[in-house]
């Protein structure tokens, strides 16, 4: 038990230890998915029957939309556990997980729009409810953002951002179901990996994709957990410093007062 | 757009973007590392004490 901790400390520090071979062993191991996926996208998978090579977009597209929905997931339930244990690890591992989640969120709608300008003719299209719901979940985490980023005091913040996180994430479902939901309101087709009409070589190749870009999120996350808790630490010394040079300067004005009674206003005052 | 751009921009964009904030995190953490002692810079402890930030 020891062990793990400290080995999912140093991962999560990149101190030095046995860890961070292991942070390091997964960076390399996303660097090699990433390798294998896109030759695999590129040489081997065949074109679509009815989008030709645009399909390959699909390799990206798909993993970094079901990236942003475990980002925002993920940082609703570190929000749920920091509500009930108060944990300043588990409010950073919330901004991470959701900040990585808004970027997945944001580079889904480009390349979505990316995909559809040659498919469906538009970049975008107010009207279709896929799209539009995917704009208000990012729109809700940049929010999240934006609050944290809002002065005050640190924790009645911390409380409030996983509030948002966690009310957000009912938005999620809506989303994922929409394309099933108003199918009469959307251009987007319903979801790869469950309508059986991908091929072997293809399936494989999404489901690789999707894997690689899950471990890339784990990877991702816990670097960005580590800056988010140095700047924590930072954060608090910085605040102790100030309580320490506040009450130094408290001290020797009390020692001034006991020294020579006579530079006391109230001794003074009470003289004249 | 011919259907090569397409495919281009998007691949891309997911590189390009997480690159950039890959390189932009691991050098804000570099910077932030000098400015936290060694012993407050783990986010837990082995043993029972916790870290000072943390709740008892």
């Amino acid at each position: 038990m020891t062990s793990t901790v400290q080995d999912a400390t140093n991962s999560a520090t990149g101190n030095p230890g046995p860890s961070d071979s292991g942070t390091r062993t997964t960076g390399i191991l996303c660097l090699l998915g990433f390798i294998v996926v896109a030759a695999l996208a590129f040489f081997a998978t065949e074109p679509d029957d009815v989008q030709g090579d645009l399909v390959r977009i699909m390799y990206v597209h798909v993993p970094v939309a079901i990236m942003s929905y475990v980002g925002f997931v993920v940082g609703a339930i570190a929000s749920g556990y920091y509500l009930r244990k108060r944990s300043p690890a588990a409010d950073l591992v919330a901004q991470a997980s959701i900040e990585i989640g808004v970027l997945a969120g944001v580079l889904t709608i480009v390349t979505g729009a990316v995909w559809g300008q040659p498919t469906w003719g538009t970049y975008w299209n107010w009207g279709d409810v896929r799209l539009v719901s995917m704009l208000v979940l990012v729109l809700l985490y940049v929010g999240y953002l934006a609050l944290r980023g809002v002065g005050g005091d640190p924790t009645s913040q911390a409380r409030r951002s996983a509030v948002v996180a966690i009310l957000s994430a009912f938005m999620i479902p809506i989303v994922r179901n929409s394309v099933d939901w108003w199918k009469n309101r959307t251009l987007h087709q319903t979801s790869s990996l469950t309508d059986g009409q991908l091929e072997d070589l293809t399936l494989f190749t999404l489901v690789l994709s999707i894997g690689v870009f899950l471990l890339f999120f784990v990877w991702l996350t816990t670097k960005r957990f580590r800056l988010a808790w140095l700047e924590y630490q930072r954060d608090e010394l910085g605040l102790g410093d100030a309580i320490a040079q506040r009450r130094a300067e408290a001290e020797r004005g009390v020692e001034a007062a006991i020294a020579n009674p006579l530079r006391d206003p109230a001794s003074k005052g009470s003289e004249a | 757009m011919s259907n090569a751009a397409s495919i281009a921009i998007a691949w891309l964009a997911v590189a390009g973007v997480f690159g950039i904030y890959l390189v932009s995190v691991l050098r804000r953490t570099k910077a932030a590392a000098k400015l936290v002692p060694a012993d407050r810079s783990r986010w837990m402890t082995t043993d029972a004490e916790p870290t000072k930030g943390e709740p008892s």
